[in-house]
């Protein structure tokens, strides 16, 4: 135990006066170490500034444009009746799967938007309406050059809307103006509100002023929309950039949506004869679910063909029929109460078939041509679902809620997806989950290239730093060999002289990189005081509020000091070991 | 004998007032129904000039064909050279929409623009006015009817209020002027879901063509935008039968090649 002590002290002691040596000769020559000092600060402080501002960008992308275009996750549906339209129908079920289901979730944005065209004073211009709710954080974030955001859901003639600052220059409009916005509302029915304009955002750049913000429950109306409905839910999660994660949790998701068999516990009346009935319609379009049903389906009266040719065609159980008084041929009307609003969806029906009961299904059950579901249940779904389990034999037969649309892996693959959803013949819903990944991944393949010229620009300045650092240890060897010999002679070890050179390297490394942290400081809040008003340049997306965007974070620069002052060690270590092997003998004789 | 001079004078004034009265909304729109139902197949070109104060004049040259059997159309446009080859059909449910320029064929709904004028495909189908609007009421319970005359001429119409019945139309109130003779639509005033005046139509030059009555000349004037205007003329009208082969998309297609 004394000797391991008395070796710690005697270590502790050398290393404290090779430190002093090293200091020493740090300031001895002070005009070749000053300016590879200068030469690593400049270094160290481009490394910073550069991975700030890959950061700023990555920042931008994914917290401020991505998360309002898409969120991270994205959930649609997609309908097709007689119009397309993309209306979430059942929206507070979704969101309580996506809750159930995704971790880490910091907001789910619901979708109430409209794009249309904004008429002002003598001018027109594009305009995306943009539905806030009361509760946003929108409200007491947005800092607005005129005005008051909670304005917006004021009672007035008008309801209000905030405009960004060039959008309302641009048709002639300012502070408490009228403003016309023409849009469809999601039926595809024409609209052409008037909106009173109680607040002005500062512009940003030319893709953020199409925006306008109005009261989501107004703007909900003005659409036509049922309070239940929707046109998407943005999840913003609080793991943005990690790619992995993100895309694992959407596949979750959509194992999680997969839909129930369209069903509604329908009211069916034949004269005065009344009976409630789970009601169903079989997918006849489907060669595969036709035959399904076929083979489940035993018909006492009528057949599946004659289903298929009526499109108010329906098919009882013998015991619904008999509760009805119903025969093949048979007018009944069918009727339920939506999720929403109070008046009844009412459909005349034609009994084409009636069948034995099927299992599991309740003895009084109605299944439907598909038409008589596309005309009601997809424009307004039920009050009252009848379900199904999935293991029942005729399950595959049934229309289902909607259907799963295939996960993409990137943007390339959606926009193929989508294309091939516009070119088919189809009726129904279909839902989507969609990551930013591969709704934009050409603006993710961006934020990867920054990452690489950033990664590219660290090497070639550590490269720069090796070829100083090397220079400046040999020129320092060549020029103290005499000096290294002296002190060997007089008994100064190999690994002491070795020491000495590492330490002055590491000492400069790390002074010259505390200095660059600091000049980086210096170098980005200048760059980031002047304005750069870029109206009409897509480039303005790269700024926020028309400065350059910076983000140094603390573990990158971090990484860069460790990684400088590593590679300046390992450099200073294996020159100087060369130096320390020197030959007593031959370091005295040397002559410069 | 003064009873029966009485009875006889009453049922002559009742019978009187009963051929003077108006017809009801339904009723006139049921006649603009059956004056405009094609009951044939049909061939025609249509031009659709489009002014934007901002865009210009565009003209846009097409021909229209119609089968009677199922209400299918096919619209393929001849001019500009831009939209050369492009095309809108129908047939059964599904409207389509064809680029020559990609060869492919889009599924679109009702409110698809043609060729960027102000009509849609919807415009193009022959939906009976009665499916999709009813009578609208005052705030008494009548329908709003009354009699006026319209233009220089001062034709004697109908002014009725109609109300939409579904929701998926583009307008879902309309304003009508029908002359009270042949029941032939002159005027049309569209107004949006919040009740905004959204588009004025004008249908002028009726050409009985073997017993029915085609609109040579339509105008569509916007009012939300203003000096937006849309004017369509039908020219060589002929209602011999289509060759089916017409409605089935490689026929579009081969129009490409």
């Amino acid at each position: 135990m004394r000797n391991f002590l008395n070796s710690m002290l005697s270590k502790v002691r050398s290393v404290r006066v090779v430190s002093k040596i090293a200091f020493r000769n740090l300031v001895r020559q002070f005009r070749r170490n000053l300016l590879l000092g200068i030469g690593i600060a400049v270094s160290m402080c481009i490394l910073v500034v550069t991975a700030s501002f890959t950061n700023g960008l990555t920042d931008i992308l994914f917290n401020r444009v991505m998360v309002y275009m898409t969120g991270h996750i994205r959930v649609v549906e997609d309908s097709y009746v007689s119009r397309r339209s993309d209306v979430i129908r059942d929206t507070p079920r979704f969101i309580e799967i996506i809750k159930k289901t995704v971790p880490g979730i910091k907001r789910i944005d619901v979708t109430v938007s409209a794009f249309g065209r904004s008429i002002g004073n003598g001018k027109t211009g594009m305009c995306a309406l943009v539905g806030i709710p009361k509760d946003a954080d929108f409200y007491k974030d947005t800092q607005l050059e005129a005005g008051h955001t909670e304005d917006i859901f004021k009672p007035d003639v008008f309801p209000g809307i905030i405009l960004y600052k060039n959008a309302a220059k641009d048709i002639n409009v300012g502070l408490n103006d009228i403003v016309t916005v023409r849009f469809d509302t999601i039926y595809g029915q024409s609209q052409a509100p008037k909106f009173k304009v109680v607040g002005l955002i500062p512009s940003e750049n030319m893709f953020m002023d199409v925006a306008a913000f109005v009261d989501q429950d107004t703007l909900r109306q003005l659409l036509n929309m049922k309070p239940d409905e929707s046109l998407g839910l943005n999840i913003v999660t609080d793991y943005p950039e990690d790619q992995r994660r993100v895309i694992q949790e959407a596949n979750k998701l959509h194992a999680a949506l997969a839909p129930e068999a369209a069903g509604v516990k329908a009211l069916f009346a034949a004269g005065d004869k009344r009976a409630v009935a789970d009601t169903f319609a079989l997918r006849l379009d489907d060669p595969l679910a036709s035959q399904i049903a076929k083979d489940n389906l035993q018909f006492v009266k009528g057949d599946l063909a004659s289903l298929a040719q009526d499109k108010n065609g329906i098919i009882l159980t013998e015991t619904l029929a008999a509760r009805l008084g119903a025969d093949t041929g048979a007018h009944l009307t069918c009727s339920y109460a939506p999720k929403s609003g109070t008046d009844t969806i009412d459909r005349d029906v034609v009994v084409k078939g009636i069948v034995k009961s099927v299992s599991p299904f309740a003895d009084a059950t109605a299944f439907a041509n598909p038409e008589v579901f596309y005309q009601t249940y997809y424009w307004n779904i039920p009050r009252q679902p009848a379900t199904v389990a999935h293991d029942a034999p005729l399950f595959k037969a049934l229309l289902p809620e909607w259907d799963l649309m295939a996960r993409s892996s990137n943007t390339d693959a959606a926009v193929k997806k989508r294309q091939l959803l516009g070119r088919e013949s189809w009726k129904g819903a279909k839902v989507d989950v969609q990551t930013m990944f591969e709704n934009a991944s050409a603006i993710v393949d961006f934020q990867k290239g920054l990452n690489t010229v950033s990664l590219v620009a660290v090497l070639v300045l550590f490269f720069v730093i090796l070829i100083g650092v090397v220079n400046t240890m040999r020129m320092s060897i060549r020029e103290r060999t005499r000096e290294i010999g002296t002190n060997r002679a007089i008994g100064m070890q190999r690994g002491d002289v070795r020491s000495v050179f590492v330490m002055e390297i590491v000492f400069l490394a790390v002074l010259s990189c505390v200095v660059g942290i600091l000049l980086a400081w210096g170098v980005m809040s200048l760059l980031g005081l002047p304005t750069f008003d870029l109206k009409d340049n897509p480039f303005s997306m790269f700024f926020v509020q028309k400065h350059l965007y910076f983000v140094p974070k603390v573990a990158t620069i971090v990484a860069n000091f460790v990684t400088i002052v590593l590679v300046a060690f390992l450099i200073a270590f294996f020159t100087a070991r060369r130096a320390a092997r020197m030959r007593v003998a031959d370091a005295l004789r040397h002559y410069e | 004998m003064g009873m029966r001079k009485l009875m006889l004078v009453t049922g002559l004034l009742g019978l009187a007032a009963a051929l003077w009265a108006n017809p009801s909304v339904s009723e006139i729109i049921d006649q603009v129904d059956t004056h405009m139902q094609l009951r044939s197949d049909m061939t025609a070109q249509a031009r659709i000039t489009t002014r934007d104060p901002e865009q210009g004049t565009k003209v846009i040259d097409s021909v229209y064909y119609r089968r009677d059997s199922d209400d299918a159309f096919l619209i393929v446009i001849a001019s500009p050279e831009s939209d050369r080859g492009n095309g809108y059909m129908r047939v059964g449910d599904n409207l389509w929409m064809y680029k020559r320029a990609t060869r492919t064929f889009t599924h679109i709904g009702r409110d698809e623009k043609i060729g960027g004028s102000n009509a849609s495909a919807g415009d193009m189908e022959t939906r009976k006015f009665k499916d999709l609007y009813k009578a609208s009421l005052d705030a008494t319970g009548k329908e709003i009817i009354s009699e006026e005359t319209i233009g220089g001429a001062k034709i004697p119409v109908y002014r009725v209020e109609v109300t939409a019945k579904v929701n998926d139309v583009k307008y879902p109130k309309l304003v009508m002027w029908v002359t009270r003779d042949k029941y032939l639509e002159l005027k049309r005033e569209c107004y949006s879901l919040s009740g905004t005046l959204m588009e004025t139509d004008l249908y002028t030059s009726y050409k009985d063509v073997d017993g029915r009555y085609v609109p040579l000349l339509m105008k569509f004037t916007d009012e939300v935008e203003k000096g937006h205007t849309s004017v369509l003329e039908i020219t060589g009208i002929n209602f011999s039968k289509v060759d089916d082969y017409k409605f089935d998309k490689s026929y579009l297609e081969s129009l490409s090649k």
